[in-house]
């Protein structure tokens, strides 16, 4: 098996993710049946500074979950797969998906009550005065109604 | 858009859209009672212009003050060059005049070659009818004349540019000055002020504002917190954004800013409307700032050669996300277009860049220039948004018109009349004119003759007796006024504007507080009071306007006038008892006479008794009360309260961190493709099962994420 070393920057939850790469076209062995989702394989390297790695032969990113250094200079490798970043491209395509929270201020539906927002929200008192009665105030400028029969 | 009082108007120019933002304001230190603001923008032939007129009324002494008009002409995205804010007045001051005199306010001489005049009717305290013409003649250029200056205010203008006062240091109580300031070659600044208002103008990324301030002797000092701010370089930058964007740049000390701005798509759009750009490079002190605090900044545009300076200082409210301005109008003016206010009776209702749309303004024909007619072309009519007109409604029938009554509508002096009538005349026997009188309503408003369909006067008869009061006949016994509109604002622009997070009541003048619904928020409401003639029993009505229609969204019923006590003594029934007493006795006498010529003693003894009944019923009808009083007294307190109407809005801040998006997220809600959103996001309605290759296992952890949140950025290039 072929596999590539790399640092990983990004957190697990992001989609094209940003890492460097350490080291390329490395030969690794099999030991046993191999788990395509959470392989272990020896790896014919011997320093550790990876922490994420790529198996051409699966097509499929892995996340370090162990590494042992055992004799002869190689290193016992185990890996748990990101398929967010395996099938990145599928996902980003990914349809019909319903936006229900996103970080961009423009795509915020205001009108949406969020409970998360009102958390320490404090209340505020506005008053507006418009408008008028016209009131007379003086008692010879009041008009009258007289009701006769 | 309705012309509102104790509110600015602020009209948005962009593109193709003419929006209100509605800037509100407080009046605190200002005794003012009405403000009214009439912004204008408009193109000739060669120019374009914006207006604005701003004018401080006080209705109740019909006293105006400080209209204050600009134009700036020949806009152009590139470079305002020339094209200053000027403004000259030929009658700076006070203004007083009577009612329905009509004023010519101000002659203005814009820059170049356009001008402008204002005329505003005083409409029998009723409301103001504003009016402009605008003219085309060989302009002037002026400035300030150092010459002749009250204080720091210029009182005449010059056309030598060079001739110009040096130095501004505060605004004097009258007069205006204007001041045009090219400060680096590449944008202008333009400041104008007058005692009660500046004016900045800034260019902003081919963006021109013009916000008016408020100049107040009110300083401020305190301790400018620094907790959300950083140092860069010497300034500090207190940000309101975590985009970047930095509203105010302080420097340490008693702290000065280099610049004022916010280019914040959320602090401009969503977060609230009240913030401006500001393009300021030379500019100016801030003596204080904190958060949530009131503070008043000083703004100094001036060059050492020439020196030139022009202090401005206002106030202004900071918060972490916005600067709320107590005073403000702001014009933004994206792209050469023209727009013509559609006026009608006087007042603003929308604009339109059709120029066949139909307004008032086309109508104007008093003059040019300093031509003005003395008199206006037509007696205005009670507009306005406080004074709308009295409406009558005579859906039903008159109870005069069954026979049963008659309603007259009197005044003051007439009402003395009767009173005299009543108390004075000698009434034939019998005759009880209060049992004629059916009912005596007291209102507190002139209720004219237009109002009532009051018909032809005549005299008042009551019960068939000529009072010899000359009064008229009301035509109804129903009828409503509108007390005024108001355009409620949206305090959040989100979701807090509406229940169970904003409250909304309206008070209405001799009705009480009535809570409506939120539907009002955003929208105009309008106040309207139908009433009872004849017994002063109102309701006040909500209405709330809504794509043009009206629906009543509350009602509350009140007391607009009181029930009036009449009283007085029946002379006429008194004077009759006494005769018929009288008459009864006489009746004795003569029975005593018969019966002693006849020798009738029986008849004669009876007699004698009549004539002791008769003079003694005759004695005690004498003694005895005729006192009548009609209608009842009470119910007045109501008319005590206050005359005007009130909005109160009860809301929900809600303080949202700057990182909410990228943590928590912003409600979304659309529809559409992953790579349609960009940041933090978090998904529903996801389905991975065409994910080809993913096993069962990934597909369920691909959908788990994308349902919890994930961060999404843009693919790598190829």
């Amino acid at each position: 098996m072929t596999v590539t070393l790399y640092n990983v920057k990004s957190a697990s939850n992001v989609l094209h993710k940003s890492y460097d790469t350490v080291q390329t076209g490395i030969t690794a062995t099999a030991r046993g049946a191999v788990d395509v989702d959470r392989p272990e394989i020896l790896l014919n390297y011997s320093s550790m500074n990876f922490n994420y790695f790529y198996i051409s032969e699966f097509g499929r990113f892995y996340n370090v979950s162990s590494r042992a250094l055992v004799p002869g200079g190689h290193i016992l490798l185990s890996g748990e797969s990101d398929p967010l970043e395996s099938f990145a491209s599928s996902v980003y395509n990914l349809n019909n998906v319903l936006c229900v929270r996103n970080e961009d201020v423009s795509k915020w539906n205001k009108e949406v009550p969020d409970p998360n927002m009102i958390t320490g929200a404090k209340r505020e008192y506005h008053g507006y005065k418009f408008g008028s009665m016209q009131n007379v105030h003086s008692n010879s400028d009041a008009t009258y109604i007289l009701g006769v029969i | 858009m309705a012309i509102t009082t104790d509110s600015y108007q602020n009209i948005e120019y962009s593109g193709d859209t003419v929006s209100q933002i509605g800037l509100s304001k407080t009046l605190d230190n200002y005794t003012w009672d009405e403000i009214f603001n009439f912004q204008y923008c408009s193109m000739s032939n060669r120019l374009n212009r914006i207006v604005t007129l701003r004018t401080a009324v006080n209705m109740e002494n019909s006293l105006v003050r400080s209209v204050v008009p600009l134009t700036i002409n020949n806009f152009t995205t590139t470079s305002l060059g020339y094209h200053f804010a000027d403004m000259s007045a030929d009658e700076p001051g006070e203004y007083i005049f009577p009612d329905g005199m009509y004023c010519k306010i101000l002659w203005l001489q814009g820059t170049r070659s356009a001008s402008i005049n204002y005329g505003i009717y005083n409409s029998n305290k009723n409301g103001f009818k504003i009016v402009t013409e605008w003219d085309a003649p060989n302009f002037i250029y002026t400035l300030p004349d150092p010459q002749n200056t009250v204080g720091d205010c210029a009182t005449s203008w010059n056309d030598n540019e060079s001739d110009v006062k040096t130095t501004w240091s505060t605004m004097g109580s009258y007069g205006s000055l204007s001041y045009r300031y090219n400060h680096d070659g590449t944008h202008t600044d333009i400041a104008v002020a007058n005692d009660i208002f500046p004016y900045i103008m800034f260019q902003y990324n081919n963006h021109y504002y013009l916000h008016q301030l408020r100049q107040s002797t009110y300083e401020w000092t305190g301790t400018v917190d620094r907790s959300d701010s950083k140092n860069t370089g010497g300034n500090w930058l207190y940000s309101i954004e975590d985009d970047g964007v930095y509203s105010l740049a302080f420097t340490g000390g008693n702290v000065s800013t280099q610049g004022i701005y916010t280019d914040s798509a959320r602090a401009t759009a969503s977060q609230n409307p009240y913030n401006y750009r500001y393009d300021t490079t030379t500019v100016t002190d801030v003596y204080a700032n904190a958060d949530n605090d009131d503070c008043m900044f000083k703004l100094t545009y001036g060059t050492t050669s020439p020196s030139r300076e022009l202090t401005i200082t206002t106030y202004f409210r900071t918060k972490r996300a916005s600067l709320l301005f107590w005073a403000g109008c702001g014009v933004k003016f994206y792209a050469d277009k023209l727009y013509k206010p559609i006026i009608s009776d006087g007042f603003v209702t929308d604009y339109t860049d059709n120029m066949d749309t139909e307004s008032d303004l086309d109508n104007w024909s008093g003059g040019t220039r300093h031509d003005i007619p003395d008199e206006p072309p037509s007696p205005p009519s009670p507009t306005g948004d406080n004074v709308d007109d009295m409406t009558v409604n005579p859906l039903f029938g008159l109870s005069s018109d069954a026979g049963f009554a008659a309603y007259y509508l009197i005044t003051a002096s007439q009402l003395a009349s009767l009173h005299t009538w009543l108390t004075t005349t000698a009434f034939p026997d019998g005759y009880d004119p209060y049992s004629y009188i059916i009912s005596l309503v007291q209102f507190p408003l002139k209720l004219s003759p237009t109002w009532c369909l009051a018909g032809t006067s005549g005299s008042i008869h009551i019960g068939g007796e000529d009072t010899g009061i000359t009064a008229s006949v009301i035509g109804t016994e129903q009828t409503y006024h509108g007390l005024g509109t108001f355009d409620v604002p949206r305090l959040n622009g989100n979701f807090l504007d509406y229940d169970p997070y904003t409250q909304y009541e309206v008070y209405i003048p001799c009705c009480g507080w009535v809570t409506v619904p939120d539907i009002v928020a955003g929208h105009q409401i309008v106040i309207r009071i139908n009433y009872d003639l004849t017994d002063a029993s109102i309701i006040g009505n909500v209405y709330v306007k809504i794509n043009g229609d009206s629906l009543l969204i509350a009602s509350k019923s009140g007391m607009m006038g009181r029930q009036t006590v009449v009283t007085g003594e029946a002379q006429g029934v008194k004077s009759a008892q006494i005769t018929s007493a009288l008459l009864s006795a006489g009746t004795g006498a003569l029975n005593v006479a018969t019966g002693l010529i006849s020798g009738n003693a029986v008849a004669a003894v009876s007699g004698g008794y009549n004539i002791v009944a008769g003079l003694a019923q005759a004695n005690i009808a004498g003694n005895s009360s005729y006192t009548r009083s009609i209608g009842s007294t009470g119910g007045r307190a109501l008319l005590c309260q206050y005359d005007k109407c009130y909005v109160k809005i009860t809301t929900t801040r809600a303080d949202i961190p700057l990182n909410y998006g990228h943590t928590i997220g912003y409600i979304c809600n659309k529809p559409g493709k992953v790579s349609d959103f960009s940041g933090y996001s978090v998904f529903d309605n996801v389905d991975t099962s065409g994910i080809s290759g993913a096993t069962e296992r990934e597909r369920q952890l691909i959908k788990r994420i994308l349902e919890t949140g994930v961060i999404i950025n843009a693919a790598p290039s190829p």
